[in-house]
Parts: structure tokens; sequence; C-alpha cells
């Protein structure tokens, strides 16, 4: 039986993304961030097509899981530059996670077809808004699992990025469903996303791992939203 | 309110150390101060949203118990299919009505309470220092209020209906002289105006007419003790079951879905009515006609669909609310972002100047 090309591309940035992982935890190297840096950027195109394909072929969810897996893969730049290789690990997992997450979905051929409709304006910010999110929770357990690392002004412009993407979906529910909770069960939860972000936002100035747990759970939610 | 302004005061001398300094004697702990600086303060309105986010976020995978009988005993049934024993104590918990219960309430009135101590706070700030920062934060303030405010407002005077069945081209008379009515093709819903409606799904229906041979009409009765009909319009929402006692046959229509939202075909199926034997079968998708033992049946396709429908009085306060907030509050974000980068510049020019390399 042949693999469909999404379960083929997918296992290969799963891949790809493990190799990375595994690159920064053993290999000793003074290469090891550029590499694993490069190897990162490779399984998020890679991701990205997939996405594309998955789009093409009317798979709603699987297009979302697999879209904010390749905004979520690439290290930052920053990164290029890190002393210890093993800080990119935290940062990878979301990807990793969400990527493995969908495989075994993209390995059922009964998946997808022409029974979901395109996505609409929301699924794409919540793809786009589910990726940086991702992002976000990265950078987050990387602080959580470090705290003493110097703070860079990426979860700034996460927050600021995925501020606008969800209050622009709470806009959308509202008008179209009349109630920004209550009248559909995912107008609620997107709602509560919404709202936990902006509490992130106000915890900012409390103990870095007090923020940083704040932003794993806001993150968390967002992602769990978006792969329903 | 001359305790609150007095309170506000004294938090400011507090926090302000060169006024602070020169008192002589220490002040003594006043209670309403300790209060303000609690409600107006990050940890108690992070910890209110986060609560609040927690129970909605519940909501999402606990089913909500309806407010109608009709539809709570169906509500109730697959309550008791997904969770079993657990039912009733998660019942008594509250998880299947998180919204109505007098916590979540009490929370949400919590949280007005502490956004509006902090808007004083933050409008009293703002008039002694003009800064971006306060009147960003001012913005967000005055925006969860009045977001809040919407809400409150819909709650009190609006009203929504869900799961409305209307037949192509049917107008449907809501509460307070409110309408809607769906479109011939069932694709789109037209609506009084200060309505807002959705179609949740689109449901197939049929119009069924049975002849004999020579063209007469026969009758057909959906239940044993229904009155006879002569060309019956149903949805399909469920299966269906028709006797034409004349001719002997039992007509059974099902829906054929092809997604979770659009089921726009049927199978129809006809039965011997005494033994009960499968004599025909067709897929319905637009107009058909059967011929089963010398019986014409007439089986004519009419779009039914779902609609969810919705009157909120505060769906502009609730959506000015929301906007300013977020603008507020990604304000405040980007604020933050310049600031970092004013004060990140003098060393990456230093360390420019050292390494001669772009940072």
């Amino acid at each position: 039986m042949s693999m469909p090309t999404n379960a083929a591309l997918t296992s290969i940035a799963l891949g790809i993304l493990l190799t990375a992982a595994g690159l920064a935890f053993f290999w000793k190297n003074s290469r090891t961030p550029q590499a694993t840096w490069a190897v990162t950027w490779t399984a998020g195109g890679i991701l990205a097509v997939t996405a594309a394909l998955l789009w093409l072929a009317g798979d709603d969810l699987g297009m979302r899981i697999i879209a904010m897996a390749a905004i979520a893969a690439p290290l930052p730049t920053r990164y290029r530059h890190e002393p210890a290789p093993r800080r990119g690990i935290p940062i990878m997992l979301p990807a990793l996670a969400l990527t493995a997450y969908n495989l075994p979905r993209a390995l059922d051929p009964g998946r997808g077809g022409a029974l979901y409709p395109p996505p609409s304006l929301t699924g794409a910010l919540t793809a786009l808004g589910g990726g940086m999110a991702a992002r976000a929770l990265g950078e987050a357990l990387s602080r959580l699992l470090e705290p003493q690392i110097p703070g860079s002004w990426l979860p700034d412009v996460l927050a600021l990025l995925i501020t606008i993407c969800g209050s622009s979906i709470a806009l959308i529910n509202l008008w179209r469903y009349g109630s920004a909770w209550g009248t559909l069960p995912n107008a609620s939860g997107w709602t509560a996303v919404w709202i936990v972000w902006a509490a992130v936002w106000l915890g900012k100035r409390a103990r870095p791992r007090i923020n940083a747990a704040l932003t794993a759970l806001a993150a968390a939610a967002w992602i769990a939203m978006a792969a329903r | 309110m001359p305790t609150f302004r007095c309170a506000l005061c004294c938090a400011h001398l507090d926090s302000t150390s060169h006024l602070a300094k020169p008192m002589a004697t220490q002040p003594t702990r006043d209670p309403w101060r300790v209060i303000w600086r609690i409600a107006a303060s990050d940890g108690l309105i992070t910890a209110l949203l986060v609560a609040i986010a927690v129970g909605l976020l519940i909501s999402v995978w606990m089913p909500q118990a309806p407010t109608d009988l009709v539809s709570y005993a169906q509500w109730y049934s697959d309550a008791r299919n997904r969770f079993g024993p657990a039912t009733l104590s998660l019942q008594t918990v509250g998880l299947f009505t998180i919204m109505r219960t007098v916590s979540f309430r009490a929370l949400l009135a919590l949280l007005s309470g502490c956004l509006f101590i902090r808007l004083i706070e933050t409008g009293d700030q703002l008039r002694r220092h003009r800064d971006w920062t306060a009147a960003l934060r001012l913005l967000s303030c005055a925006g969860a209020l009045i977001l809040l405010g919407g809400i409150l407002l819909t709650h009190l005077l609006g009203w929504q209906i869900a799961g409305v069945i209307a037949r192509e081209g049917e107008r449907i008379d809501l509460p307070n002289g409110a309408w809607i009515a769906l479109s011939n093709d069932a694709s789109r819903v037209r609506r009084s105006p200060g309505i807002i409606s959705f179609i949740e799904t689109q449901i197939p229906g049929v119009r069924v007419a049975a002849h004999d041979e020579s063209g007469r009409p026969l009758a057909l009765y959906q239940t044993p003790h229904s009155d006879p009909v002569m060309q019956p319009t149903v949805d399909l929402v469920e299966d269906r079951y028709f006797a034409i006692p004349e001719a002997h046959l039992i007509l059974r229509l099902t829906p054929q879905c092809s997604s979770v939202t659009s089921c726009q075909a049927a199978l129809a199926q006809v039965y011997r009515s005494s033994s009960g034997k499968l004599i025909a079968s067709a897929e319905v998708e637009g107009d058909e006609e059967m011929i089963v033992n010398g019986t014409i049946l007439r089986l004519t396709r009419v779009p039914y669909a779902h609609i969810n429908t919705a009157f909120n009085p505060g769906l502009w306060p609730t959506s000015v609310g929301l906007a300013l907030w977020s603008i507020g509050l990604a304000g405040e974000i980007a604020l933050a972002l310049f600031a970092a980068r004013k004060r990140a510049d003098p060393i990456r020019h230093a360390l420019r100047a050292q390494t001669g390399e772009e940072i």
C-alpha cells in the first residue's frame, strides 16, 4: 500500500526534527548551533509544504496542526550564537509534538478529502496564532527550565501578534454568531484563550517562572483549541 | 468617595520613596488602603482573568446543559452515556452549568470591581504624569469594563434560540416581532434588523406524494393514529416512516450526510407492510419518482436548515470594549518592545564599535 505524500512528508519532517534535537543534545562542536538551526529551518520548510498540500487536499484540521508546527519548528536566529546548544531543545518540543500528533492522522487514508470546507479567515487566523503560540510555548518552556537565560524580544512580538489574532477571532465570532461565548462551544474556548493571553501580559511583572508558566498555559490552551 | 480618595493618596505617597522618606512616624495600617492596593494589583486581576478563562475552557470540554426542557432530556441522556455514574457528581459541582453558576458570575463581578478601581487609579496616574503606558492601560481597563457591560446587557435583555428548523423560503416569527426566513436554496438566512442568525446545518427534506395507476392520490400516515395527509412535507433530521395502507406499503426515508454540516441527500426504502420485506430502494438527491407494485411515489426535494439565532443588544458595547481592550494591550506590548529596543541601542552601538560587526 503506498503511503500518501502528506504522510511521507510529515514523517520526513518528524525525522529531521528528531535529528535536530539529537544534534543539540549529543553533538559537542562549535558548529552545532548553526547546524541545528539549519536543520530546524529545513524541517519548517518541509512542514510548510505539507501544510499547503493538506490545504489543497481539504484537510482543514491537518492543515492547521502542520501549519502550527511549521511556524514553531525553525529555531530563532539568536540560537546560531548559542553557547549551550541544548537550550534549543525545549523550543523544538511543541513542533515535534504537533508533527508526531498529526502523523497517525496523516497515515489514515480516510482523513481529509472533499469532506471539509476550505479554510476560512478564522481557520487561517487560528493556524497563524496557533503557530505563534507553539513558538511562545517553546520559549516559555525554555525560560521555565533555565530562568537565567537573558530575555529576548521574541516573546513580546509573539504576544503582540497573538493578541491581534485572538481579538480578531473573538470579534469575528461575536459578529458572526452573536456572542463571544455561549452560542458555540468553540466560541467560549476562543474567548478563554484570548482572556488568558490578556492575563499573561498583565502578569508580566510577576516572577519570571510564574510568567513563563502562565505563557505556557495560554499557549497550550490556544494549541488545544486549534487542534480540535 | 472620600475614603477611596484618601486610600489612593496614601498608596501614592507610600510608593514614591522620596516623599515617604521625610515622614517621621510610620503611618498606621489603613485596611482600606490595603484593600485598594490588592484590588488594583496586577496579581489579582491576572488571577481573576485566569480563573474566568479556565471556567470557559472547561465549558468547551464539558457539554453545557441547555435551559429548555426538551433539549435538556437529550443532553442528560448524552451526558449519562459519556460520563456514566460520575454525571451526578459533576452536575452537583456545577461543571455542566459553568456560566450560570454563582461562582462564575461572582468572578465576573469581582473582575468588574477590580477593573473599576484600576481605572480610577490609572486615571489619577495619567492626570499626574502624562505618559503613553498609563493612557494605554486606561484604554485596556475602560475596554474591559465596556466589554463586561455589553455582556451584562446581552444577558439581561438578549436571547438566543438554537436549532430552529426552517424550510426553503419559510419565514419564522421570533420574540419581540423579530423574524428569520430561509432563502429558496436554503443557503442563506434573511432576518429582521438587529438579529444575528446563521445556518448551523443544512438538512434534507422531502415532499411525498403517492398515486395509484389511475393517478388517484393515496393517503399517507406518519403514525397509526395520525390524520391522513395527501402530500406531507418533512425534514429529515431523523428517519421518517409513512404508511400507505391502500397500497400495503411502508416508505422509510433516511438522511444521508456528506459532512458534519451538510446532509443533502436521503435514502428512500419501500417495504411491503404485511411481510416487512424490502422491495425498492433509491437515493434521493433531486426529485425522484419510484414505481413500486403499480404505486407511483413522487419524492420532491425540499431543503431545510438548522438555524441558530440571537438577539444581542450588547453587541456594539461588547465589540467596542473588545477592540479597546485589544488596542490597549497591543499598544502596551508595542511600547514595551520599543522601550526594550531603545535600551538595547547603546549596547548595540558599543559592541559594533568594539567588534566592527553588525550585532
